[in-house]
C-alpha cells in the first residue's frame, strides 16, 4: 500500500470528518445534524464488526497454545469450549434468552464478574496501605487527608469529635474538588489540543508509522 | 435566530479563543520560537521498563483502553502514539512486547500500529500476531485477563494508557504483587489517584494528550501544547475574574459560562 494511501487519505478523511463533527454541534441545520448521524452510526457499525475480529484474535491465539501444548493449555480449550457454548446457546431463539444462555450468564458469568469486582476493595487496601505511608511531605498530606476523609465517612469520626466531619467535608469540597476541576479543564484543554493536532494532520500515532520516528 | 445553537455561544467563543492562542504558538513554533515543554517523567520511564524488560530477558505487556467511538476517543488515540514509540523501541532493542487491547475495535489499529513499526526500525519478522492478545470487552473479564497474564508471564514492565475505570486497579494491583514496573495513564478523574498513587510513573490528565507532542518533538505538535498553557491562563483569569465578581454580588458574568 502507497504511504499516501496509507497515511494522507486516513489523515484527511479524519481531520474532515473531526472539522464536520465540530460544525455539526455549534451549527443547528437539520442536514447537518442528519449527517452527524449517520457518521456515528457508520462508526457503531464498524465496532460491531470488530466483534468478529476479537473473537477470530481469541480462537487463533488460543488454539496456538493447544495446538503446541503450552503451559497450561487445557485452561485455553476450557476457555474456548465455553465461548462456543456461549455464542451458541445465545443465537439459539429466542436470541440472548434460551434458557441456557440465561442460566450461564446469570449463574456463571454475572457472578464471576461479581467476584473479580469484589475483589477491588482489596486492591483499594493495599494500594491505600502502600500511599499512606508518610514517606515524603506530599504522601504525609496524603495520610492526614485521607485519616479525616475516611474517619467522616465512618459514623466513629463524628463520636470522636464533631470537629472531624468539618474537617473531612472541607477537604473534599475544597481542595480535593478544585484538584479535580483543575484536572478537568486541564484535560479540556489538552483534547482541543488533540483535535487541533488532529484537523492538522500531525496527530499521527494511530495511522501506524506516521510520528516521524518518534523513537530515538 | 442564532446560526449557534442556543447555550453553545460560551462553549463556541471558549474553543475559538483556545484554538487561536495555539494556532499563535504553532506560528511562532515554524518562525523558530519553540515553546518549551517541561520533561515528562514518564516518557523517560517507558524507557528503563523497555530496558529493564530487556535485561531481565521478560516482556512488556502494554494495553490501549478505551473506545474510538466514544469521548474516551482522545485518550485511546494518545494510547496509540505511545504504543508506536514503545514498539519502536523494542523492536530496537529486541525486546519482547505483547500488547492487548482493551477493545476489540482496536485489534485492527494496534495490530497495524506494532507491525509497521517493526518494519520501520528493520525488523519485520520479529512481528508475530499472537502477541497481539485480546481477552475480552467485558471489564472484568479483560481484567482478570489481564491479571492472569501478570502472574503467569511475570512482565517486566506493565503499560496500560487510555480511559481507564476499575480494571485499572485490578491490573496495577497485580503488577505491584509481581514486581513488575508499570507506566499508567489516564485522563478518567475517579482513576487520577490509584494511577498516581500506585504506577510506578503516570501520565495524568493533560499529561496524556501531550505525550504525542512530547515524544514528536515537531513544532507543530509543541505549538499546540504552549498554545495550551496560554488556553489555562485565559481560564485562570476567566474563573479568578468570575470569583471576584460573584463574591460582589454580580452574577452575570458567572452565568456567561453556565452550560
Amino acid at each position: 500500500m502507497s504511504s499516501f494511501v496509507r497515511t494522507q487519505v486516513p489523515l484527511f478523511v479524519g481531520a474532515a470528518l473531526t472539522f464536520y463533527m465540530l460544525v455539526e454541534f455549534f451549527i443547528p441545520v437539520p442536514i447537518l445534524t442528519q449527517g452527524g448521524v449517520e457518521i456515528r452510526t457508520w462508526g457503531v457499525i464498524i465496532a460491531a464488526f470488530t466483534m468478529g475480529l476479537g473473537v477470530t484474535t481469541l480462537v487463533d491465539n488460543n488454539l496456538r497454545i493447544i495446538r503446541r501444548r503450552g503451559r497450561n493449555w487445557p485452561y485455553y480449550l476450557y476457555s474456548l469450549i465455553l465461548m462456543c457454548v456461549m455464542i451458541v446457546t445465545g443465537l439459539m431463539p429466542p436470541m440472548t434468552k434460551h434458557f441456557v444462555f440465561l442460566w450461564l450468564y446469570n449463574n456463571a458469568f454475572s457472578r464471576l464478574a461479581q467476584a473479580m469486582y469484589s475483589i477491588l476493595a482489596f486492591f483499594i487496601t493495599t494500594a491505600t496501605f502502600r500511599a499512606f505511608r508518610a514517606t515524603t511531605f506530599a504522601s504525609a498530606c496524603v495520610l492526614v487527608a485521607g485519616i479525616f476523609v475516611i474517619l467522616t465517612l465512618a459514623p466513629i469520626g463524628a463520636a470522636i469529635s464533631p470537629v472531624i466531619p468539618v474537617i473531612g467535608t472541607w477537604v473534599q469540597n475544597v481542595p480535593n474538588l478544585a484538584g479535580m476541576r483543575a484536572i478537568v479543564i486541564g484535560v479540556g484543554i489538552g483534547i482541543v489540543a488533540l483535535g487541533v493536532r488532529t484537523i492538522l494532520g500531525y496527530e499521527r500515532g494511530h495511522l501506524a508509522g506516521g510520528t516521524g520516528g518518534g523513537a530515538t | 435566530m442564532s446560526i449557534v445553537a442556543a447555550g453553545k455561544v460560551n462553549q463556541l467563543a471558549l474553543l475559538l479563543a483556545f484554538s487561536a492562542a495555539i494556532a499563535f504558538v504553532i506560528y511562532s513554533a515554524l518562525k523558530g520560537k519553540m515553546p518549551e515543554i517541561r520533561r515528562l517523567s514518564a516518557v523517560d520511564t517507558i524507557d528503563q521498563c523497555i530496558g529493564r524488560a530487556v535485561e531481565m530477558g521478560r516482556p512488556i505487556l502494554y494495553s490501549s483502553v478505551g473506545y474510538l467511538t466514544t469521548i474516551d476517543a482522545p485518550q485511546t488515540i494518545a494510547s496509540f502514539t505511545v504504543l508506536e514509540y514503545v514498539a519502536r523501541k523494542a523492536a530496537k532493542m529486541n525486546a519482547d512486547l505483547r500488547v492487548v487491547p482493551r477493545y476489540a475495535v482496536l485489534i485492527p489499529s494496534m495490530t497495524d500500529i506494532v507491525k509497521s513499526a517493526y518494519i520501520a526500525e528493520g525488523h519485520p519478522e520479529m512481528f508475530k500476531s499472537e502477541k497481539i492478545m485480546f481477552f475480552s470487552d467485558t471489564q472484568f473479564a479483560y481484567a482478570t485477563g489481564m491479571m492472569g497474564e501478570i502472574a503467569r508471564e511475570r512482565p517486566a514492565s506493565v503499560i496500560v494508557l487510555g480511559a481507564q475505570s476499575g480494571e485499572a486497579l485490578c491490573t496495577l494491583e497485580s503488577a505491584v504483587i509481581h514486581g513488575a514496573m508499570s507506566v499508567f495513564g489516564t485522563a478518567n478523574t475517579h482513576q487520577l489517584p490509584w494511577v498516581a498513587l500506585t504506577a510506578t510513573d503516570s501520565l495524568i490528565g493533560e499529561e496524556l494528550f501531550a505525550v504525542g507532542a512530547y515524544i514528536s518533538k515537531e513544532p507543530i505538535s509543541v505549538g499546540t501544547i504552549g498554545g495550551g498553557d496560554i488556553a489555562r491562563f485565559i481560564c485562570i483569569a476567566i474563573i479568578g475574574v468570575g470569583a471576584l465578581l460573584a463574591t460582589a454580588g454580580v452574577r452575570w458574568f458567572a452565568d456567561l459560562f453556565k452550560i
